[in-house]
């Protein structure tokens, strides 16, 4: 420092000046700055101190700890004060007290400032004669900022500036910088700034020895509040981007309780699990149709709700969703809490994390026991339906025979003498009954509601039905073509194939009303997919086909095109009673004016699958 | 009184033919429509027996034929089933009034229809053609 020029002491010459208190003007009004009180009262006691022993006087309108200070600082460099006091030469007032006897409603009065503070100032101008300069320091401001009245501050430093129109003082002011730590407070600087003729900055600054400190500090502080204005910057963005984020979360937050609240108020039963089958959420339907809570379930496994013998189930459904897959409409059966057993439509999908990982499965369950009662109904009805057409054809087939014997019955009373005769009309008679007696065993075979699988002969139970049918396939004109590559036996529930394959037969008759050939196959094959042994029986009639719009709803319930006779049940029930014994039913149809036709082939497995396999194999595909 | 009596069933036409002969009628029995009209011609009977549902000519398609030919003939239906309503209604839609006895018939109700001439078993409604 020292191989540069000295420092100036002229203020006018220097970039960054020396700040001390001025004492040689007159007139004059200052404002100083700091942090410390030290400070403050070094450059205070300076100014008044130099005052003092100069001849000149002072006002000092200070807060009490001040005028304290002020007094053990002056006397710590030898002056004392006494003398001065008691030649009115140095007046101290409190700032507080002085304050209130000017302020009117929060707000300086003018007139009673000039009172005030005026009188104070000619006091002691009096009593220093009138060649004396009047030093004086205020704080008054201070306070009132503090107190955020600012712009009753800034009214009090043009109050002051007013009273220097008629008094000559030279006027300090101070504020402690920490009343100005807010983003607004620059302008309260500037505004304070402009009521006064010189600014001294703050100790940190003031306290530097060199210019070229000064200098120093400047460039760093130009740089701090570069540095500030940049962190104001990032900050202003930062809030923005989470008042941003905040709108998200709550928009998320609106979504997830819509959602929520449709889960809540579903009719079905949803429910959540994760990937080892622990419940992690439960809707109120499932309280509904399971009877557990969501505290009484939520965080224990869903086998709760499986009956014991499907287990296996729910590791075959854990599976499928581990690997991602969704399963559709799987019609199961599940257990309430107070153990009933209700039937179910099951759709699981597998619920993913962000990164597209499978961490679980939503599950929604519809309550299906209302719709399998009807259903149930449904094939009563059918069954009842067939009934009545059974009831018609053995109606023919037995009244027949019945007015064959009644007739023989008659001739024998009138031929009563003649043995021989009798004899044969008897024999004729008791031949006719045979004939009843066949229908009727063939009837009752029909209705006889087996719910376990027998083993039965396959071709012996085709035969009976076709002799049922003999009289209409005469009166239609419908020739039987048997062939019957094999004669097979079969484990499976009779009574239900027997009613498929009879729906089959009359919807071939059906089919040809003016007469044609109905051709029977009965065949062992293997099943293509599984492999497994059974028997394959194929119903074929030459009559008109089935026209190739009516196909896809030929197994559909209540689908008919034999508005009179057809109750639409028929092709229903035949596919699900072969499904259900472990079979497949196949159609073929041709509608050409030389060919045409309908085959309907049905597969039995030799041995038919448990119930529950067969099921849960056909609708978990 | 000349009778023919049509069923596909032998048995049924052929006790009958010998209970209306017992009984001093003049009976033959036939098995289908088409020889019922044929031997119609011939023999003009006072009345035809006839089954409903056979194979090939129905019996009230015969019967029709038959009044054409022979419009005083008395024509009696019996029939084993509920189908042959369907057939009848068919008939009245024509014009004609059938009743059809259900079978089994007793013989004795038979013989009395045959002999109340007039009564039930003629057409209601001309058929003259």
């Amino acid at each position: 420092v020292t191989r540069f020029a000295k420092p100036k002491p002229s203020r006018a010459g220097s970039p960054a000046p020396v700040s001390r208190w001025e004492t040689r003007r007159r007139q004059g009004h200052s404002v100083q700055f700091y942090e410390h009180d030290s400070f403050l009262i070094e450059e205070l006691s300076r100014f008044i101190g130099r005052a003092v022993l100069g001849g000149d006087v002072a006002v000092i309108i200070a807060t009490p700890e001040h005028c304290e200070s002020l007094e053990e600082r002056l006397a710590a460099m030898g002056l004392d004060l006494s003398v001065a006091i008691r030649q009115g030469r140095f007046l101290e007032l409190d700032a507080a007290a002085t304050l209130e006897k000017f302020m009117v409603a929060g707000w300086p009065d003018a007139s009673l400032f000039q009172d005030v503070v005026g009188s104070a100032i000619t006091r002691v101008k009096t009593a220093g004669g009138n060649a004396c300069r009047v030093a004086a320091f205020g704080e008054m401001v201070a306070l009132l900022w503090a107190d955020g009245k600012r712009e009753a501050a800034i009214r009090l430093e043009q109050l002051w500036n007013q009273l220097a129109n008629t008094h000559q003082f030279q006027l300090h002011c101070a504020y402690p910088m920490h009343l100005f730590s807010a983003a607004a407070d620059e302008l309260g600087i500037q505004n304070i700034c402009a009521q006064h003729s010189h600014i001294a900055p703050a100790d940190p600054y003031a306290n530097l020895r060199t210019e070229a400190d000064r200098l120093r500090a400047i460039a760093l502080l130009q740089q701090k509040a570069q540095l500030l204005e940049r962190e104001i910057r990032d900050r202003e963005e930062a809030q923005a981007a989470l008042a941003r984020h905040e709108v998200e979360r709550r928009q998320a937050e609106d979504a997830r309780r819509h959602l929520a609240a449709i889960v809540e108020s579903s009719d079905d039963a949803i429910a959540s699990k994760d990937l080892n089958g622990i419940v992690t959420s439960w809707n109120r339907s499932a309280e509904r149709l399971f009877g557990y809570t969501a505290e009484e379930i939520v965080g224990r496994p869903i086998l709760l709700i499986i009956p014991p013998e499907l287990h296996h189930d729910e590791e075959i459904i854990l599976t499928k969703i581990r690997r991602g897959e969704k399963i559709d409409h799987f019609e199961t059966v599940r257990l309430t809490k107070d153990g009933r057993r209700v039937d179910v439509s099951l759709t699981i999908s597998p619920v993913k994390d962000e990164t597209g990982r499978v961490i679980g499965a939503a599950k929604i369950a519809r309550d299906i026991t209302q719709t399998k009662k009807i259903e149930r109904a449904l094939r009563m009805t059918e069954k009842l339906a067939a009934a009545g057409k059974m009831a018609a054809t053995v109606a023919h087939e037995i009244n027949n025979p019945l007015e064959a014997v009644t007739n023989l019955i008659y001739l024998a009373k009138r031929d009563l003498r003649d043995n021989d005769q009798v004899r044969q009309y008897l024999e004729l008679a008791n031949r006719e009954l045979d004939r009843v007696a066949h229908i009727a065993r063939q009837t009752l075979g029909f209705y006889r509601d087996t719910t376990s699988p027998v083993v039965f002969n396959v071709n012996h139970m085709v035969e009976g039905l076709l002799s049922l049918y003999e009289k209409k396939f005469d009166s239609r004109g419908i020739r039987v073509i048997r062939q019957y590559e094999a004669d097979v036996e079969i484990k499976s529930l009779a009574g239900e194939v027997r009613q498929a394959l009879s729906n089959l037969i009359t919807n071939s008759i059906d089919a040809m009303p003016d007469g044609g050939s109905l051709i029977v196959r009965i065949s062992r094959v293997h099943e293509r997919k599984s492999g497994l042994p059974g028997v394959r029986i194929t119903i074929l009639d030459t009559g008109t086909g089935i026209p190739r719009e009516h196909r896809k709803n030929l197994f559909q319930p209540f689908f008919t095109t034999k508005e009179d006779v057809g109750t639409g049940l028929g092709l229903w029930i035949t596919r699900s009673i072969v499904e259900k014994n472990g079979g497949l039913i196949q159609m073929k149809s041709r509608t050409g004016e030389h060919v045409h036709g309908t085959a309907f082939s049905i597969y039995l497995p030799l041995d038919r699958p448990a119930a529950d396999a067969a099921t849960t194999g056909a609708s978990a595909q | 009184v000349k009778v023919i009596v049509v069923d596909d069933e032998p048995i049924i036409a052929d006790t009958l033919v010998n209970i209306l002969n017992g009984e001093g009628h003049n009976a033959i029995a036939v098995s289908d429509g088409d020889s019922a009209i044929r031997w119609a011609q011939m023999l003009i009977p006072d009345a035809v027996v006839t089954d409903v549902v056979m194979p090939g000519m129905n019996g009230i398609e015969a019967a029709k034929a038959i009044l054409r030919l022979i419009p005083r003939c008395r024509i009696i239906l019996f029939s084993g089933q509920v189908a042959s309503h369907e057939l009848l209604a068919r008939a009245r839609a024509e014009g004609y009034s059938f009743e059809v006895l259900p079978k089994p018939i007793n013989p004795s109700v038979l013989l009395e229809k045959l002999e109340n001439k007039g009564e039930s078993g003629s057409p209601r409604t001309g058929t003259t053609g």
